[in-house]
């Protein structure tokens, strides 16, 4: 299972609580669970704790506990954005979504509490409900 | 959910003494070798298991703490503003 965190998906306690349980587990499904951060939605909560130095060494600590692959923004992205996103209304307004969405594909899922044409394109699930799951997992 | 899942399988050897005839023989060997019966290798193997599951449980609920230690720090509050205003032209 290869869940893509959206930007939102970083301040939801319950779902980042069991990402980290989950990679601390283990288990051998753990090494089944990725959990891709797109370099968007990392430079998007990046640029955001940026002048806090405490919210910053949090955000550091945060991710060395889920463990997620920040996955570059390459050429096979930018096609499915092009694919994804014809209109230019759609994209004044959801360019930053359609470029993290973009990560999503295959058996990926998004975990985003967004809505919108980039989230509608792509198979999705609320930060509560991807948590809920985890925990399950984990028995 | 496989800890639970193997719970009950080792729970149903024991109550049961249900094994495939692999893991028979393979207990039975380990049994002779050590000098001891069947009861007793699955008696060790599950308190094994269990020594594993305390193990594991305490892994699992340290990060959870860690995280929740984290959210003192307002890491988990959304940011001010319409941060979400805007794409690109």
């Amino acid at each position: 299972m290869k869940l893509v965190l959206d930007t939102d998906a970083l301040w939801h306690p319950g779902l980042n609580r069991e990402l980290a349980a989950i990679q601390a587990s283990g288990d051998p499904f753990s090494d089944a669970v990725d959990v891709v951060l797109p370099a968007v939605a990392y430079a998007e909560r990046l640029r955001q704790v940026q002048d806090d130095e405490a919210r910053k060494q949090a955000f550091e600590r945060q991710l060395s506990r889920i463990d997620p692959s920040i996955e570059p923004f390459g050429a096979s992205e930018a096609e499915v954005v092009a694919e994804r996103c014809p209109s230019q209304g759609d994209w004044v307004d959801h360019a930053r979504d359609f470029l993290i969405a973009a990560h999503v594909h295959g058996d990926r899922v998004a975990v985003t509490g967004d809505q919108g044409p980039a989230w509608d394109a792509v198979d999705h699930l609320e930060p509560d409900h991807a948590a809920e799951l985890l925990g399950a997992l984990l028995g | 959910m496989w800890h639970t899942l193997l719970g009950g399988v080792a729970k149903d050897v024991i109550l049961k003494a249900r094994v495939d005839d692999d893991l028979a023989e393979a207990v039975d060997a380990w049994a002779d070798e050590h000098d001891t019966d069947r009861s007793e290798v699955i008696r060790r193997a599950l308190a094994a298991f269990l020594e594993d599951e305390e193990e594991r449980r305490k892994r699992i609920e340290e990060a959870r703490q860690a995280i929740d230690e984290l959210a003192d720090t307002g890491i988990f509050e959304p940011p001010e503003g319409d941060w979400k205003a805007g794409g690109f032209r």
